[in-house]
C-alpha cells in the first residue's frame, strides 16, 4: 500500500465519502475480476462487488493500516464469493462454451477478453473442481496471489493450497486435452 | 492454435468492469450509515433461523420435562397396584394349618391346663384371624384408592371398626392372663356401648318406617335400659 494509499483510508476512516469513492474505483476491477472468475457471471459478479465495498465501509474503522489492504480487501470478497456458490447450483458448462473457448484460442493475439467470455471458460474448466480448488486455482493462477498472500485470505495453510492447486491445474489440463488442445 | 500453457497465461488478466462509472456510483450511494453494523453482526435482530432453533429447543426440553414427569407418576401407580395386586394374592391363599391348632386338645390334660392351652390356642387362632382381617382391610384400602381418586383415603366407619376389632383381638393374645380378664370387661362395657349405638338406629330406623314398637322386642339384643 502506498503512502497516497494510507492516506486515503485514514481518511475513509474518519468517515469521508470522497476518498472512499477514491478507493472503490482503484479496487473495483480487482474484486471485479476476482468475483466474475469465480462466480461466472458478471451481474453477480457486480452484486459480490457492491456488497464487499459496503462491508469495508461498514467496518474500516477496525481495519489495521499495518496490514496489507488488498489481501484484506480480497478475503472479504472471497467469503462473499464463497457464500454465493454454496446458495446457487453448481456451475454446468453451456453448449457454447466450447465453441467459444476454441475461438480464443484459435485467436493468437493475447487479447482482452469479454465478460460473457470469461463466464464460458470459467464454466468450462472449474466443472468438477471441489470449493478449495477453485479459490486456490483462482488466487493463486489466475489472481496471481502468492501462495503467503492466499494464506492469509483463505482458511487454508501452505501446503494446503499447494495441494489443491496442483490438483486444480491437473484437472484443467486434463480436460483441456480431452477438448483436444496440446501441451507444450 | 494456442497450446494450453498460452491459454493459462491469457487467462491471468484482469476483465474490464463495463461501465466502471455507474458501479461506482452504485456502491457509493449504497453505502449506509459508517456507525451500522454489518448485517450479519446486529445484535438486536436475531436471525428467523436461530428463533426457530431456540423455539424448537425451549418446546423439546418442555416436553421432555413432562414426558419425565408422566413417567415418573405412571411408574407410582404401577408400583402401587402391583403392592395392591401382591397382597391380594398373598391374602387369598389360604393359610396352612398350624399342626398346633389341628391337634389343639390333647387328650389326658388335666383341666386347668386344657383351659389355659385351650386359652393360648384359641388366642393364636385369633390372631392369626385377625392379620388376615387387618390384610383384607389394607387390600381393601389399596384397591379402593387406585379404583377411585375421589374416595381414595377415606375408609367407611365399619371397615375401621373392623380393624380396630382385628386390633383388640390380636392384643389380646398377647397380653398376660392377669390383665386379660380387665381387658375383658373394658371390652364388654364398649360393646354395650356399640349395641346401645345400634339399637338407636334400629328405632330411630323404625320410627322413620312407621312400624310398631313391638318390632323392638323381636331384637334379641339388650339394651342397658331394658337390663336395669
Amino acid at each position: 500500500m502506498t503512502q497516497t494509499d494510507s492516506e486515503i483510508i485514514t481518511r475513509c476512516q474518519r468517515g469521508d465519502k470522497a476518498a472512499f469513492c477514491e478507493v472503490v474505483k482503484n479496487y473495483q476491477r480487482m474484486v471485479f475480476s476476482l468475483s466474475l472468475k469465480m462466480l461466472a457471471d458478471e451481474e453477480e459478479a457486480k452484486d459480490v462487488v457492491q456488497d464487499t465495498f459496503i462491508r469495508v465501509w461498514q467496518s474500516i474503522r477496525s481495519y489495521d493500516p499495518q496490514k496489507p489492504f488488498r489481501t484484506w480487501l480480497y478475503t472479504i470478497a472471497t467469503r462473499l464469493c464463497l457464500d454465493r456458490l454454496k446458495r446457487e447450483k453448481p456451475l454446468i458448462p453451456l453448449p457454447d462454451d466450447e465453441r467459444t473457448l476454441h475461438r480464443i484460442a484459435s485467436d493468437d493475439s493475447q487479447r482482452q477478453l469479454e465478460n460473457a467470455e470469461w463466464a464460458a471458460i470459467v464454466r468450462l474448466l472449474a466443472e468438477g473442481l471441489s470449493e478449495k480448488q477453485r479459490i486456490a486455482f483462482t488466487l493463486c493462477q489466475l489472481e496471481g496471489l502468492s501462495l503467503q498472500e492466499a494464506e492469509e485470505i483463505t482458511d487454508m495453510d501452505v501446503r494446503q493450497l499447494k495441494s489443491n492447486l496442483y490438483v486444480a491445474r491437473q484437472t484443467i489440463r486434463k480436460r483441456l486435452k480431452d477438448l483436444g488442445y496440446e501441451e507444450d | 492454435m494456442k497450446k494450453i500453457d498460452d491459454i493459462l497465461t491469457q487467462l491471468q488478466q484482469q476483465p474490464d468492469v463495463s461501465h466502471p462509472d455507474e458501479l461506482t456510483d452504485r456502491i457509493i450511494d449504497s453505502l449506509p450509515d459508517m456507525d451500522a453494523q454489518p448485517a450479519n453482526d446486529e445484535p438486536g435482530r436475531r436471525p428467523a433461523r436461530r428463533a426457530r432453533l431456540y423455539i424448537a429447543s425451549a418446546i423439546a426440553v418442555a416436553a421432555s420435562v413432562l414426558l419425565f414427569l408422566m413417567l415418573n407418576i405412571n411408574q407410582d401407580m404401577k408400583e402401587e397396584k402391583r403392592t395392591a395386586q401382591n397382597e391380594i394374592v398373598h391374602t387369598a391363599r389360604k393359610p396352612t394349618p398350624n399342626p398346633a391348632e389341628t391337634n389343639s386338645t390333647p387328650n389326658g390334660n388335666s383341666p386347668k391346663t386344657d383351659t389355659i392351652s385351650n386359652r393360648v390356642l384359641t388366642g393364636k387362632t385369633m390372631a392369626s384371624q385377625a392379620r388376615q382381617t387387618e390384610r383384607n382391610i389394607v387390600v381393601k384400602h389399596k384397591a379402593s384408592h387406585l379404583q377411585s381418586f375421589k374416595h381414595e383415603r377415606v375408609s367407611s366407619t365399619a371397615d375401621s371398626l373392623d380393624y380396630y376389632i382385628a386390633k383388640i383381638e390380636r392384643e389380646l393374645t398377647q397380653v398376660d392372663e392377669s390383665l386379660y380378664i380387665e381387658r375383658m370387661q373394658k371390652l364388654i362395657h364398649a360393646d354395650e356401648r356399640l349395641q346401645r349405638i345400634v339399637n338407636n338406629y334400629l328405632l330411630h330406623q323404625l320410627d322413620k318406617d312407621g312400624r310398631p314398637m313391638e318390632a323392638i322386642n323381636t331384637n334379641n339384643v339388650n339394651t342397658t335400659e331394658n337390663e336395669e
